[in-house]
């Protein structure tokens, strides 16, 4: 059965917010709803990555276990999903997610919060596929149309991938094979693929 | 009994035992994805940003670890990110927004494993057994009674002023506990029941009751605070009353002032230790737009719930004692008088003190007609 | 004493069918374990219609998932880049 994951290659990833635009544009979310952001880690520093984050839409998903009115469920492909229309706007997946996926539109004075929007991985929600309501309250729906996240099938670079979750394993794992990983990421040799950089990834392939 | 049956018999016994242990510890080695996953990693692909463990990078490395043979790298200047430079700090987001430039949080976790585990499971122990010890008691021994009969005169224990003020505290404080009581055990006890829209509708207009309610309440408590702290000063008697349980267990009462201890404990423990606590938290949960972090939302919100919960079980005996536990409590706080007798009974020194003049027994306007000046002997008394 | 007799022969007979009964349930402790988190089966809103329940895909649970899996492969450009394959395939 597929499981449907999100990986971000922090190798490849250069900061460029297309996945943050892509999400916002394919589903018109409302003003200060970010779905997804990206976070650069050591700005300006020595050995700076980018990584794009929104739900991860986790096994044990820790919003799921403490919403206090269960609104939200899972897919058969492992998304996490809710219900708008029960959701009460309490804050609480906002506290115990730990990417900080869950986005409340201010609903009133004092910051009041609204109903929690969040990434769908682009599968809608509890209403009728691709229906004016599914996309006025959840996006559209570009599962049901046989399409990945627009984010991942937007990524320039394609750091962030997403899909069936053995697929991107295995992509990302290819990657690792060829390149390597972390600081062995670097160099002219690397970049411009001269033949000492793939000496240098057929030792480490054998190693 | 023939000793060879009897030995293979027992080995029969310890070979069955020891498949059964160990096929259940076999079968409880914990699943991958188990509950109890590590705060800082529930579930995601730990490929993304692998905390490899190496030295730090200030400005220049000091320990370069070695890199694989061949590698073009410059070594020590393209290290990722250590885990804990990720982890709950603030980095760089184009994002503008609370802690969007936080990568991981985990404090979510940790609040999420007290708050369903043993917050929902003793919390709701405490609230279903106090009520059922309250009943319990007033089954067996019933309401203390008063001894003598009612002397006819009465006696004002609190002006309109204070009654208002304990009365919006009370009723703010019921809608309060009841509304919270859905949020955290609602979808345990109601949801099942009546379905989750009606549930939604019910937990939706409960939270905005609790919101709206909730500053008043926390008015109330101060004005209440300065209303009644004078008489709430502990005194050396107010020792011995608590050391004799004020007299529960000999049948005794032991004289006190206008409150006694059981009454100063209330008020010092529940409404202002617990009342402070649980109204600066619920502050912090109340307004968003405080730009709180989500780990503090996390600790006020545990603080919040389980003070609450301790608030609401010793609420549950004030209530008790106050109404159908004591014969005219209720009356004191209701009309605002009471019983001379009731007076000598359960609060003799203060009764002295409004006889002797020191405490005016009469501090607002009596209703017409309604009672007797506390000095004024009643019509066929004696 | 012949009473006890009898018991002990009956016990006998029947401690082989015991252990084995007892060593079957034992050992069913050994069968998998759920791996579903407690959590997912709370929800009791709205069905949401599944993914391969439309016009497109007709129900075809395996037709939308080998869609998915063959989308999810165009994301690695290696296969469009570059014909060779990398040393480790």
């Amino acid at each position: 059965m597929a499981r449907m994951k999100f990986i971000c290659d922090a190798e490849r990833c250069i900061e460029c917010n297309g996945c943050v635009t892509a999400c916002k544009s394919e589903h018109e979310v409302p003003w200060g709803v970010n779905r997804r952001r990206v976070v650069t880690v050591n700005d300006g520093k020595v050995g700076e990555r980018s990584i794009s984050v929104a739900c991860m839409h986790c096994t044990d998903a820790p919003c799921m276990a403490v919403c206090p009115v269960d609104c939200f469920y899972k897919t058969e492909e492992g998304v996490v999903l809710h219900d708008k229309d029960l959701c009460i706007g309490c804050g609480y997946c906002f506290y115990a997610c730990p990417f900080g996926a869950p986005q409340f539109p201010q609903a009133g004075a004092f910051g009041l919060r609204g109903k929690m929007d969040k990434c769908t991985f682009c599968a809608g929600g509890p209403e009728v596929d691709n229906s004016a309501e599914e996309i006025k309250k959840y996006g559209r729906n570009r599962l049901s149309e046989g399409k990945l996240p627009a984010c991942a099938e937007m990524c320039s670079t394609k750091a962030l991938l997403g899909g069936d979750g053995e697929v991107i394993a295995s992509i990302y794992q290819q990657r690792v094979k060829r390149r390597g990983k972390g600081e062995e990421v670097w160099g002219w040799a690397m970049a411009y693929n001269r033949k000492d950089a793939k000496s240098a990834a057929k030792q480490e392939v054998k190693a | 009994m023939n000793s060879k049956f009897r030995n293979r018999w027992v080995l029969q016994l310890v070979s069955v035992a020891a498949v059964i242990v160990a096929a259940n510890v076999f079968a409880q080695t914990p699943a991958p994805t188990a509950v109890t996953a590590p705060a800082n990693a529930p579930v995601v692909t730990p490929l993304v940003v692998a905390p490899i463990a190496q030295t730090p990078i200030v400005e220049a490395p000091k320990v370069i670890p070695p890199l694989p043979a061949g590698s073009t790298a410059a070594p020590g200047w393209n290290l990722p990110p250590k885990w804990s430079d990720v982890e709950s700090t603030g980095q760089y987001a184009s994002v503008r927004g609370r802690e969007t430039n936080v990568l991981v949080e985990d404090s979510g976790q940790w609040w999420r494993s007290l708050r369903n585990g043993p917050l929902t499971f003793y919390g709701g122990i405490i609230l279903l057994v106090i009520p059922a010890v309250l009943l319990t008691f007033f089954a067996i021994k019933g309401p203390f009674r008063l001894h003598d009969k009612l002397s006819g005169r009465l006696v004002e224990r609190f002006n309109s002023a204070e009654r208002m003020v304990h009365w919006t505290m009370a009723f703010s404080f019921v809608a309060l506990a009841f509304t919270g009581i859905t949020i955290l055990f609602g979808k345990h006890l109601l949801l099942p029941i009546i379905g989750p829209a009606a549930f939604s509708w019910i937990t939706v207009i409960g939270k905005n009751i609790h919101n709206f309610v909730g500053p008043l309440f926390v008015f109330s408590i101060i004005a209440f605070f300065f209303m009644y702290v004078k008489d709430n000063i502990f005194t050396g008697r107010d020792f011995t009353w608590l050391s004799k349980f004020g007299g529960l267990l000999s049948g005794n009462h032991v004289p006190s002032g206008r409150f006694n201890g059981g009454e100063k404990m209330w008020f010092w423990m529940s409404i202002v230790l617990f009342g402070i606590l649980v109204s600066v938290s619920g502050l912090l949960l109340l307004f968003p737009n405080w730009n709180t972090s989500r780990e503090l939302m996390a600790q006020s919100n545990l603080i919040h719930a389980s003070l609450a919960t301790l608030f609401m079980a010793t609420s549950l005996g004030h209530i008790y004692i106050g109404t159908i536990g004591t014969e005219g409590a209720f009356q004191g706080m209701k009309e605002g008088y009471v019983d001379e007798t009731w007076a000598k009974e359960h609060h003799a020194l203060w009764l002295e003190e409004v006889k002797s003049g020191k405490r005016s027994g009469m501090r607002s306007g009596m209703p017409a007609g309604k009672a007797i000046a506390a000095s004024q002997p009643a019509a066929g008394d004696d | 004493m012949i009473g006890a007799g009898r018991w002990q022969q009956n016990a006998r007979r029947a401690a082989p069918v015991l252990v084995f009964a007892v060593s079957v349930l034992g050992l069913s402790g050994c069968g998998e374990i759920d791996q579903k988190a407690k959590t997912e089966k709370i929800y009791s809103g709205k069905k949401d219609a599944e993914a391969y329940d439309n016009t497109k895909f007709a129900g075809d649970k395996s037709k939308w998932e080998s869609a998915m899996v063959e989308r999810s492969k165009t994301q690695n450009e290696y296969n469009r880049t570059d014909t060779k394959k990398p040393a480790a395939n």
